[in-house]
């Protein structure tokens, strides 16, 4: 390109001025061989012909000058700002130096807003992933909430159907009662038995849902006590025999020679379980039978409960012990779907197992395997003495009213108060073989009432009552001196043998003393 | 003294030249600021193999290596590619970076830093993204050039590195 002289002067001229120039001619070993321009810019003022230009310039350290490189924007390590132009010539080097201080200056402002704001977007996208997944979480806990909501609802309802429908039964037939004052015998028998087996079937619904309550909140506790073996099968039996007879079912139940009369279990679960079994077993079945055995190996009480059902699918047994689980609705039966899962639930916290046997059109076989001790034998024939008298404290009346006539048919004298106080003094009067003691008595309760009757010098059996039945209601009675706990309402064959139990401990303990006649009632 | 040119790339803000400032003058500022072109710093140290002059060029963050870039590479000895462990995508730029480095001018001695490990509650770069990398040939060291954590250790094995391929080039 050829340019008037002038303006090439010009151009000359303007370079010079603004880009300062340092060339420097080097040796292929570094060795400074000519130097021209204004090398102070650059602070190579110190280097001098023959000089090795690599410790002042250390960018030309291992370049090897055989082509033309073009090294735009370079600062050095104390800051001087230049373009490099390395441009060979025969065995050396020119190096051509121009200054670049205001240009990289610019530059990094630009540079600098640049990032800063590549920097906020990378924030921004970062914010933005997180809102998305937090908005996910949301959407994914809102469903859970809305399911939850929804559940709940369901299991109103359900509730609200179980309960509804045995309560108007009870109604309907106790209005008869009272409203037909010329009802037969027989009939009034019949509507009473009815009124009991509905009854029944609502204890069996409280009792799982205070259970499923219990379990959820991890507050359930395992008590184990002695229990009769024989007479839980017949109290089974009692009720489940009518049942199976109206779906005309064949009923049976077995116990194996070799078990215990007496185990160390939690009657009152082992119950539940027992009954939620059987209850299911029976529902199910639409023709031929239902059986429970019960057999002992080995330190283990073994019950099974087999039917001649429909029988169960590989993914029907796997959905079974599923809370509200409701099997097959054809055709619809009652029950509020709690009782397997329960059941399950129950046996693991009682240390057990629950395993399921069952095939379509095979019928089920449920079987529940527990450690239960062989406990020592409380003898029938030990009747109460007509010395045996039980205090009782409790506040409702009904619960009062049922003991005093059980436990008067059984024998015993009662006498009843209904809070903790007088509690205390009927019993520190009367000195009885046994008290009985509501948890929740008004004023003093139970527990404390057994402190206060310890610290007097009370020795004989006390035994606490309390329809929680959680974990540290029991722990709070037992440790406050009663001897044993049991859940309202009681079952009335249970209650009876842990009395029966309770005083003949008593009395061989020495308790109560002989009553002296001051103490008589 | 042996003297070698070694070039430390990596994604913007990564912290290239705050990890030179913390290995060449123990210095270190929070404080951002950008690069641009190429910064030359040189630090003397002892290795098993003597004393030696490596010769930092710190060139300006990218994602890729362009002509300019190459120009400044020309002539390294050894590769020292930094990403911030706190910005994933950075890890996958080194990853683009030392392939372009290897295409250019062989599988030359290189060693990954993964700076930021004092920002661990920000941290973005999980087992899977390190053992993926590693497959790919970066074996990454967590370090810091705030707290200075790793920064001397990583840079001595790459002159170590080179020390021992100029000794025995096969």
């Amino acid at each position: 390109m050829t340019l008037p002289k002038r303006v090439s002067d010009f151009l000359r001229d303007r370079v010079l001025e603004y880009r300062n120039p340092c060339c420097l001619r080097v040796a292929a070993d570094n060795l400074l061989l000519e130097i021209w321009g204004e090398p102070a810019k650059y602070g190579l003022d110190d280097l001098e012909v023959g000089d090795d230009v690599s410790a002042a310039m250390p960018l030309l350290s291992d370049y090897e000058f055989n082509e033309y490189v073009e090294l735009p924007f370079v600062r050095d390590a104390v800051g001087h700002a230049f373009h490099v132009h390395l441009i060979p010539e025969s065995d050396a080097c020119f190096v051509l130096l121009l200054d670049a201080t205001e240009e990289i200056r610019e530059r990094e402002r630009y540079q600098q807003t640049a990032n800063e704001v590549r920097l906020l977007l990378d924030k921004e996208r970062r914010l933005i992933a997180e809102l998305v997944d937090a908005q996910a979480e949301l959407a994914v806990r809102r469903k859970e909430a809305e399911d939850e909501s929804r559940r709940r609802g369901e299991y109103i309802a359900t509730m609200s159907h179980e309960f509804r429908t045995p309560l108007t039964a009870i109604l309907a037939h106790a209005e008869r009662l009272v409203a037909d004052s010329a009802i037969a015998d027989d009939d009034r028998k019949q509507l009473g038995r009815a009124i009991q087996r509905v009854s029944q079937q609502l204890v069996w619904l409280v009792d799982n849902l205070l259970t499923r309550a219990r379990l959820e909140a991890d507050s359930y506790a395992i008590h184990r006590s002695v229990t009769d073996t024989r007479a839980l099968v017949d109290d089974l039996c009692l009720v489940f025999a009518p049942l199976a007879a109206d779906k005309e079912l064949s009923f049976a139940a077995r116990v194996a020679e070799n078990v215990p009369e007496f185990v160390m279990l939690d009657d009152l679960h082992f119950r539940q379980v027992l009954v939620n079994l059987l209850g299911n077993a029976i529902k199910y079945t639409f023709e031929g039978s239902v059986e429970v055995e019960i057999r002992f190996d080995d330190e283990r009480l073994i019950a099974t409960v087999a039917d001649t059902g429909p029988g169960l699918a590989e993914e029907e047994r796997n959905a079974l012990f599923m809370p509200f689980n409701r099997g097959r609705e054809e055709p619809r039966s009652p029950g509020a779907g709690l009782g397997l899962g329960i059941t399950r639930q129950l046996v693991e916290a009682m240390d057990g197992t629950l395993t399921v046997e069952s095939g379509q059109g095979t019928g089920t076989r449920m079987t529940v395997e527990l450690g239960a001790a062989s406990a020592d034998s409380v003898s029938e024939a030990a009747a109460p003495l007509a010395t045996d008298l039980i205090v009782i404290g409790e506040d409702d009346p009904d619960i009062v009213d049922l003991l005093e006539v059980r436990l008067a048919e059984a024998g015993y004298r009662v006498h009843s108060v209904s809070d903790g106080k007088a509690l205390v003094d009927a019993v520190l009067k009367l000195d009885p073989s046994l008290a009985i003691v509501d948890v929740n008595m008004p004023g003093l309760d139970g527990p404390a009432a057994a402190r206060k009757l310890r610290e007097s010098g009370f020795h004989a059996p006390i035994l606490a009552l309390s329809g929680a039945g959680r974990r540290r209601d029991i722990e709070y009675a037992l440790s406050s001196g009663c001897t044993e706990f049991l859940r309202k309402p009681p079952h009335l064959g249970t209650l009876k043998r842990l009395i029966q139990q309770l005083i003949l401990s008593g009395r061989a303990d020495g308790y109560p003393d002989s009553i002296p006649a001051s103490k008589q009632m | 003294m042996r003297t070698a040119k070694v070039c430390i790339i990596g994604d913007f803000a990564v912290g290239k030249t705050s990890t030179v400032a913390r290995f060449a003058k123990n210095e270190f500022s929070p404080k951002y600021l950008t690069t641009v072109g190429v910064k030359i710093d040189t630090k003397e140290i002892e290795t098993s193999r003597g004393r030696m002059k490596l010769i930092i060029w710190d060139v300006a963050g990218t994602d890729r290596l362009a002509e300019i870039e190459f120009a400044y590479l020309r002539g390294s000895a050894g590769i020292i590619i930094v990403a911030d462990g706190t910005r994933a995508p950075t890890v996958d730029s080194a990853l683009r970076l030392k392939a372009d480095v290897f295409d250019q001018y062989g599988k030359l001695p290189i060693v990954a830093m993964l700076n930021k490990s004092d920002l661990s509650q920000l941290w973005e770069i999980d087992d899977d993204i390190l053992a993926t990398s590693k497959a790919e040939g970066l074996d990454w060291i967590r370090c810091s050039a705030k707290s200075g954590d790793n920064v001397a250790k990583a840079i001595e094995a790459l002159a170590e590195a080179i020390m021992s391929l100029s000794a025995d080039p096969t």
